[in-house]
Parts: C-alpha cells; sequence; structure tokens
C-alpha cells in the first residue's frame, strides 16, 4: 500500500501547466502592430488543440541580442518564435539559430507569396521564414505646405515656407535612413556577395546636398537629436515640419494627430544620377531551432500567411502584406496612404538575407553615428571631410 | 451475495474509506498551502511593482525638476529648439511627456514616442481637485492622478519653474500615461493590474472588453490547470504606492487566479485517484486472501456435510483449532459419528444375517472387501481408473453386502447341494435385485445398492439380472464379480474343490472378456501377486471389517479423506 502511494504520489507531481504547449513569440514590433500580431497568433493557435501563444514585446536591439544568445541558454526558456527584419537572416542562418522551413510549408509559401517576398527569406533556393509584412522608408508631406510632390530633395528646400517651419527632416544618423539618398549617387547599396556597399564620395555628395538643412539650426538640431522620431512626429502634427523620412509605424501616431499627410517615395538629389532606393525590410516569423514546439511554432507561423490575416496586419501596422491576393484583389492598396509604400516599394532595394549585409550595415551605421553625433554641433566641411576619410 | 464476496467487498470499502479520508486530509493541507504561498507570492509581487512606481513617481519629479531648471535657459522664439531639448531630456528619463505652461497657456512641450505609445495624450492643466490646485498657485510640487477621458489615466508632476528675468510665472508639468504598457511591466505575467487612487480605479491592464462587466478581464487565464481554476476565488493581493497630493491613496492592486491552487487541486485529485485505484487492488487481493482462510473451514463444513447427503458416511473433517468453527467441525464429526455408527449397525447387521443364513464364512466376506480395495489401488496404480474415497467407501460396502440378497432366498434353495431346477435357478437370480433393494431401503447408499444389483453382470453381457455388458457395469461391480469368483475358486466350499491361487488366476484369465473386465481381471492379478499371503489369512485390521468391529468411528481410515463437493 505504501509502495503504491508513492508511486502515485511522484507520478502525480507533473506540473499541470505542461498539459498546454504556449509559445513564445517575440516581436519588436509595439503597440496596435504588436496587438494585432498577438490576434492572429491567437487565432492560429486556437485551430490547434491545447496550444496558446504568449507575445513578448523587444525593441529591435534587445530581440537580436535575445536571439543570439538562444543558443547558449536552455532551450525550455528561449523563444519558439521570433518576428524579425529579413536582414536578419544572414547570422541566424549562419549560427544556425533558425532552421529550414519543412516542405510542405514551404511548398504554401511559394505558392502564395510575391517573388520579392520570397527571395527575402531565401538562402540559395531555401526558405528560412514566414514573410507576413513589408515596410519601406518613404517621404512624408504635409500637403498643405508642400502642394506639389516633391520630385527631388531640393525642390523641398526651394519652397517658401514661413519662419519656424522646417521644410525637410531626417535621421542623419541613420544608416538605413540615408540608404536610399545614398543609392541616389552610388546606385545600389549592396553588392553581389550581399554585402554593404558604402562609397565615401555618395556620402560627401549626400551631406553636400543636405547642405541646406545642415545649415538650418532646427533642422540640424532635429536630424541629428536622440530622438528625432518624436519629434518628427510632433513637429508634423504642429506644423512646425514640412516633410520628413519615416518608416510606416508612424502613421498611427499621425493618424491619431489628426494632421493631414501624404506618402510618397523618398526623392533622389537634382543632381542624382540614380532614383533615391530605399531599404525594403520582409518581417518575418522565423521558428527557433532550439524550440522544443518547433513543429507546432511552424504550423502556427503558416496560419498567418492567409489574406484575411494579412489585410488585418496591414491595416493595423499600415505595412504592405505579402500574399499575392492582396495585390490581385486590390485590397493592399485600398488604403491611400499604401499606394505611396507601394511605389516605394516598387522603387525600393530589398535588404539581402546576408550575413555580410548585416556586419557590414551594422559596422557602416556605427561609424556615421559616430561622425554625425561628433558633429552635430560642428560646420558641415567638418562632417564632409571626416566622411571623406571613409567610415566603412 | 457470497460470504466471500462480502468479506472482499468490506475490505474494499474499509480501504476506500481510509484512502477517502487521508486523500481530503492531505488535499486540505494542500490547499491551505498552497493558497497561503499564492497570496505570499502575490503579495511580493505586489510589492515590487509598487516600488517600481515609486521609482518612476521619482523619476518623473526628478525629470520635472531638470525640466523646469532647462526652461529657464530655453532660447526665447525657438520653439523647435525648445522642443528638442526637452524631447533630449525625456529622452534620458524616459518619460513620456513635458509641458511648459505660462500662465494658462502652454507655451512649450516635447514628447517621447515610441512604437505603440499614443502620442495625443489629452492633458488639462491645473487639476480639479482644490487641494492640489492650491498647491500649484502657492508655488509647490504637486503629484496627482489625471483622468483621461476615454484614454488612460494619467500621473501628473508640476513644478515651478525658478523665477526668470521676464517674471512671468511658469510651471512645468511632466506626464505618464498609466496605460497598460506601463501596468503589464510593474507585475509581468499577473493577470489583472490595476491602479487605483482611493477607492476610484485608475487604469487597469488588460483593458476589459467593451461593455464586459467589471471583473470579467480577470475571469479568463491562457492556461487551464485542469478546470478546477473555477472553484477557486482569484487571488488579490494590494500595495501602497504613496499618498497624492489630492489626499488619496495611489495603491497597486493584483489579482491572478488561483491556478496553483487548482493545480494542487488537480494533483491531489490526481494521487487520490491513484492511492484508491492501488487500495483497491491491495484490498481486492488481502480480501481474497484473508476470506479464503476465513472460508476454507466453513468449505469443509459445506463440503462435508453434501458428501455425508450423498451417501458418504465415513465424512471426517480434520480439526480445526479453538475458535466457534473448531466447535462447530467438531459438532459435525459427533454427528457423523452417529451416523455412521447406525449405519455401521445396519450394515454389521445383514452382514452376520447374510453368514448366518449362507454358507458363507465371515472371512469370505472378509477377504472379498479387502481383495476389491486391493485391486481398486491396482487399477489407479495402472492409471485405468480413480477411486475417491466415497466410491472406495461404496465399492467396500457394496462388497461386503454383495450376496445381502441371498436373506430372502429359502435357505433350502440356497445351501442345495444338488443341481437346482429352473424354478430355483430364477429364485437365485433374483437376489442381486433383492439385495440392492435392501441396500436401498436404508437410505444414502444408493450408489452401493446399485453395485450389489450388477455385480453378478457378466462383461459379455451373459450376466443376470439385466444382462448388462461392458461399460454400462459399473467397475465396482466388474470388481466384486472378479474378486467374488476368485476367492470362491480359491476357498474351500462343500459343493466343489478349492483351486490354487495359479489355477484360479488362470481361470480368470480364461474368462476375461467373456465374464470377467480383462483389465479388472490383471489388476486383481496384481493385487493378489503383490501379496498372495495376506489374501489367503482371514484378518480384520483394515478395511471397513475393522470398523464393523469397531466402536471407534473417528478413527482415520482410508475412507476418511477430506471429500470436496462436485469433485468425485
Amino acid at each position: 500500500m505504501l509502495v503504491v502511494a508513492v508511486v502515485a504520489i511522484v507520478t502525480s507531481c507533473g506540473d499541470e501547466r505542461e498539459r498546454q504547449v504556449r509559445l513564445k513569440v517575440g516581436t519588436f514590433w509595439g503597440g496596435a502592430a504588436a496587438e494585432a500580431l498577438g490576434e492572429e497568433i491567437r487565432l492560429a493557435c486556437q485551430d490547434l488543440e491545447a496550444v496558446d501563444a504568449e507575445v513578448q514585446l523587444f525593441n529591435l536591439s534587445s530581440l537580436h541580442e535575445r536571439l543570439l544568445s538562444e543558443s547558449g541558454t536552455d532551450s525550455g526558456s528561449g523563444l519558439d518564435l521570433a518576428l524579425i527584419p529579413n536582414d536578419w537572416f544572414g547570422v541566424l542562418t549562419e549560427r544556425a539559430l533558425i532552421g529550414e522551413l519543412p516542405a510542405h510549408q514551404a511548398n504554401v509559401l511559394r505558392e502564395r507569396l510575391l517573388t520579392e517576398a520570397l527571395q527575402a527569406v531565401s538562402q540559395d533556393d531555401r526558405l528560412f521564414g514566414y514573410p507576413i509584412s513589408a515596410e519601406v522608408l518613404v517621404l512624408i508631406y504635409n500637403p498643405k505646405l508642400l502642394p506639389q510632390e516633391p520630385k527631388t530633395l531640393d525642390d523641398i528646400f526651394s519652397v517658401p515656407l514661413a519662419s519656424g517651419i522646417v521644410p525637410f527632416s531626417i535621421d542623419l544618423a541613420n544608416i538605413y535612413h540615408l540608404a536610399a539618398l545614398l543609392s541616389s549617387y552610388q546606385g545600389s547599396v549592396s553588392r553581389v556577395d550581399g554585402s554593404f556597399a558604402w562609397d565615401p564620395a555618395a556620402a560627401v555628395k549626400v551631406f553636400r546636398s543636405l547642405a541646406p538643412l545642415w545649415n538650418n539650426p532646427d533642422a540640424r538640431a532635429i536630424a541629428t537629436a536622440t530622438d528625432p522620431a518624436s519629434l518628427h512626429v510632433q513637429l508634423f502634427a504642429e506644423e512646425r515640419l514640412a516633410s520628413f523620412v519615416a518608416g510606416p509605424w508612424l502613421i498611427p501616431a499621425l493618424a491619431s494627430a489628426g494632421r493631414l499627410y501624404a506618402v510618397a517615395p523618398i526623392p533622389p538629389f537634382r543632381d542624382s544620377r540614380h532614383p533615391a532606393r530605399a531599404l525594403v525590410g520582409y518581417q518575418s516569423l522565423v521558428v527557433i531551432r532550439q524550440s522544443p514546439w518547433a513543429d507546432l511554432a511552424h504550423d502556427v507561423a503558416l496560419r498567418l500567411l492567409n489574406l484575411e490575416s494579412q489585410l488585418h496586419l496591414a491595416a493595423r501596422t499600415a505595412r504592405l502584406p505579402v500574399v499575392r491576393g492582396a495585390f490581385t484583389s486590390g485590397a493592399a492598396t485600398a488604403n491611400p496612404a499604401s499606394l505611396g509604400f507601394l511605389r516605394a516599394m516598387e522603387n525600393g532595394q530589398i535588404m539581402p538575407s546576408a550575413a555580410v549585409w548585416e556586419q557590414g550595415l551594422r559596422t557602416a551605421g556605427g561609424r556615421l553615428r559616430a561622425a554625425v553625433r561628433a558633429r552635430a554641433a560642428d560646420p558641415l566641411s567638418l562632417l564632409l571631410s571626416d566622411l571623406a576619410e571613409g567610415v566603412s | 451475495m457470497k460470504l466471500r464476496g462480502q468479506l472482499i467487498l468490506s475490505h474494499v470499502v474499509l480501504v476506500l474509506t481510509g484512502t477517502l479520508l487521508i486523500g481530503t486530509v492531505n488535499l486540505f493541507l494542500a490547499l491551505r498551502s498552497t493558497a497561503d504561498s499564492e497570496k505570499l507570492a502575490l503579495a511580493r509581487t505586489a510589492a515590487v511593482g509598487a516600488n517600481q512606481l515609486q521609482q518612476r513617481l521619482d523619476a518623473l519629479r526628478r525629470a520635472a525638476h531638470e525640466s523646469a531648471t532647462l526652461v529657464t535657459r530655453l532660447p526665447e522664439g525657438s520653439p523647435v529648439g525648445a522642443t528638442v531639448a526637452l524631447n533630449e531630456l525625456l529622452q534620458r528619463y524616459r518619460c513620456e511627456r513635458v509641458e511648459v505652461f505660462t500662465g494658462l497657456s502652454r507655451s512649450a512641450s516635447a514628447y517621447r514616442w515610441e512604437r505603440g505609445s499614443d502620442p495625443l495624450l489629452h492633458t488639462h492643466w491645473l487639476p480639479a481637485e482644490p487641494r492640489v490646485a492650491t498647491r500649484i498657485a502657492s508655488g509647490q510640487d504637486a503629484t496627482w492622478v489625471q483622468s483621461g477621458g476615454s484614454g488612460p489615466a494619467s500621473l501628473k508632476v508640476c513644478v515651478p519653474v525658478p523665477a526668470t528675468h521676464a517674471g512671468q510665472k511658469k510651471w512645468v508639468v511632466v506626464t505618464e500615461p498609466l496605460d497598460g504598457l506601463l501596468l503589464s511591466t510593474l507585475a509581468p505575467g499577473v493577470a489583472s493590474v490595476a491602479l487605483l487612487a482611493g477607492d476610484r480605479l485608475l487604469s487597469r491592464w488588460p483593458a476589459p472588453a467593451t461593455g464586459a462587466p467589471e471583473g470579467s478581464a480577470t475571469a479568463k487565464t491562457p492556461l487551464a490547470a485542469g478546470g478546477f481554476e473555477r472553484f477557486f476565488e482569484p487571488v488579490r493581493a494590494s500595495r501602497a504606492i504613496t499618498v497624492l497630493d489630492s489626499g488619496q491613496p495611489l495603491s497597486l492592486r493584483l489579482e491572478d487566479p488561483a491556478v496553483a491552487s487548482a493545480v494542487a487541486l488537480t494533483r491531489s485529485v490526481r494521487a487520490w485517484f491513484l492511492i484508491a485505484l492501488g487500495g483497491l487492488l491491495v484490498a481486492g487481493v488481502l480480501g481474497s486472501g484473508v476470506a479464503a482462510r476465513l472460508l476454507a473451514p466453513l468449505q469443509a463444513l459445506l463440503d462435508g456435510t453434501a458428501a455425508m447427503a450423498r451417501g458418504h458416511l465415513m465424512v471426517r473433517l480434520p480439526p480445526q483449532g479453538r475458535n466457534e468453527l473448531g466447535a462447530l467441525t467438531v459438532e459435525f464429526n459427533r454427528m457423523a459419528d452417529e451416523l455412521r455408527r447406525t449405519y455401521m449397525g445396519v450394515i454389521a447387521t445383514l452382514a452376520e444375517v447374510v453368514e448366518a443364513k449362507s454358507h458363507f464364512t465371515r472371512e469370505h466376506i472378509e477377504r472379498v472387501e479387502r481383495l476389491a480395495m486391493a485391486t481398486a489401488d491396482a487399477l489407479e496404480r495402472r492409471g485405468w481408473a480413480r477411486f475417491s474415497s466415497q466410491r472406495r467407501f461404496t465399492l467396500s460396502v457394496a462388497a461386503v453386502l454383495h450376496d445381502v440378497g441371498k436373506i430372502s432366498i429359502s435357505g433350502d434353495i440356497l445351501n442345495k447341494s444338488g443341481p437346482l431346477d429352473d424354478g430355483e435357478r430364477r429364485e437365485i437370480l433374483t437376489h442381486p435385485e433383492r439385495g440392492a433393494l435392501i441396500v436401498e431401503r436404508m437410505g444414502k447408499l444408493g450408489a452401493a445398492a446399485e453395485i450389489i444389483r450388477c455385480a453378478h453382470e457378466h462383461f459379455d453381457g451373459s450376466g443376470y439380472p439385466r444382462g448388462l455388458k461392458g461399460e454400462e457395469i459399473p467397475i465396482e461391480a466388474r470388481i466384486i464379480l472378479a474378486v467374488d469368483a476368485y476367492d470362491a475358486m480359491t476357498a474351500d466350499r462343500p459343493y466343489s474343490q478349492r483351486r490354487s491361487p495359479e489355477e484360479a488366476i488362470a481361470e480368470l484369465r480364461a474368462e476375461a472378456g467373456r465374464q470377467f473386465d480383462p483389465v479388472v481381471v490383471e489388476a486383481l492379478i496384481d493385487a493378489v501377486q503383490a501379496s498372495p499371503d495376506r489374501w489367503a489369512a482371514s484378518s480384520s485390521d483394515t478395511g471397513l471389517y475393522r470398523l464393523l468391529n469397531s466402536d471407534n468411528f473417528s478413527t482415520p481410515s482410508d475412507f476418511n479423506a477430506l471429500p470436496r463437493v462436485g469433485r468425485g
């Protein structure tokens, strides 16, 4: 009897929570976008018995660190799924932190997705993630202050504006933002092998062309500030900023500010030989290889690639869908703002999913940020001489 | 229900009751311990969350004071520059909004946007609470909570700006939305986090669905713990953070479903089921063993009674012990002795009458009985037949009384030395039937009567009275026929000459298959050859004859083996 009792107690010691799988999903999205992602993932989980999801919010850098530290952690405490930009794929696949999609899932993706979206998550024809949206940097401008869509950035600087209104702003220390302007002088910012191409001469040309911005104390203060995005939203809402470069994530903030805005591709400079091709990123769900629930995570991720989920995510995040059906039906361009994003995306360049790209971009970005911050109070000529020496 | 089933059931009930009691006590203790732990854990979480919010409030105050100092240095006529400067300060303190008011007008502001935050936080200058407004007007710092209408409430800190050369009175107000983002970080993993000013709910995370009743946001938990959550009240913990300048205490209230208690209940119930299941198995085995031990004497009594009812008069049960069952066994044996004594008396009387009526000697009857038993032994040894104690007793009685029918035949015919005429022969041929009827009338000896009735039937069907043949004749009758013939041939008779055993055996073999059963003949020969002298001498130290001449029927004998009902 005693033995039976002991055996019974021992066998009953398993945690009841173990009966239900709880997928941990990490995302760098916030606010309404994160809520929408959580809703869609939970809906997907409802189709699978005894599966639930917990969405954990990170900022970009902390999510990146978390994913890279996955290899050293206990698989039970890590993430199962993560939403990442596609230019992280290179390092993650190189370190074998994410795995190739199973054949069934890969076939479904090839059937449903845009070719560009597939390209963004592919390496050697192998798929490593589930793209769920696309984002691209654009020019957001106030049509009241700038009645015509600017064809060049010089057009913006030439528009007469009242005193105290800044015509244009861009996060000068941000390599992602500056890449479009660099490409207007040097063509593509990526080489054949996928590495980031930084041409010091082109960088000098860009900053020289941005002299009207640098020479405007208010505009320079915004463009070199620690938190340009907040300043862009607030000053645009207060009609003290006519235009700025931003991503779709600022659209909900602008919409709630009640200020009229228009979206257009980032224009090149007047003397540019190439269009300003903004970087196009695909936010993709990846399954962490160490996840004990990798098979379930693949199932859940695949369920987000239906038209209904895509349109819901697009509406809540102001990003573009990636399934073909959304474009053939016209649903992807139902929002007037999405047309501007679509034009920018068609004009843009997909961020390569190679490890060399991410490493090169990070290195160049860090040096650019250091150079701009160091010269924020100096004349442009000093910054130009720094840039001429090269930052990569 | 049989007694055995009742005994097992009583064991099972006893064990179930025991495990139920133990399980209930264990469950009660486990639940109480778990509930205490759960409350304590939530109280700790509330303390940590309250401390975090207190630190946040301190950071807001520092930001407000630093902003006030900054405002005195802001470039006049450069709103963008002021915004950028204030934004940098907010970035440092991770605050959301700072506003500078000159009189009742907002003269400068900045906010820090993060993905997901609401840039249009509706704020209202000068709080409605008179106590706070008075503090602000009198140039003191003030902290209060302002409801945000449809949006989240906000925590506000107001500090006066040091006097400037222009002499304008200015105030800096730093605002922190008490939204879900903040609340969710105060107590991660807790189902419901609420901030209250006094009894007034300021903010709650997660926000209740539109139209949902109060408290419904806490009802759902993403993990089911066996479905037992509904049996428990949610665990609640509150912690005061600070006292606002409005005089209301700002407090944090946490609410979590009692998952741990539900899990503990699930475990206890599961453990109880397993223990009960194990207990049932053990109780079944133990109960079965105890029942077998208790019921064995009763079963023996039952078997003995049934055997006696079927005519096995020599049944005797082994002593059982000094309990009631032992006394019952003694009484049974005493009753059986009396019954046996009566029957044995009748059998002895009949045997004596047969001796007196015919020229058979008592020794003949005794030899026939003993040789029949020896032949049965030989048959068993050869594996050709099996004789239970009851069959042995029946064989023995039939051997003793096989010619009892002759007592109803006229002595003249019976002892006639010359040849019998047809009428006399027919008279003689009736004695098996007459003997059987006599024995049948004694009751309980029906089997022996049937053997007596067939004791003159021949194997080939040439016997009498019914002309049975082969297996139709009971083997006991076939034995008695052969043994009687052998003894008749080897004994002195008035009308015939005694033969040697070898001659008698040759005669038996010659008649095997005709008058006698060949198998019985071989067994009889085995018995005779095993101990030829034994059958020649008269002896009364074994068999039924010994019992007939003894008053002590309690003496163990070949017939006393404990009978088993239904096994022969």
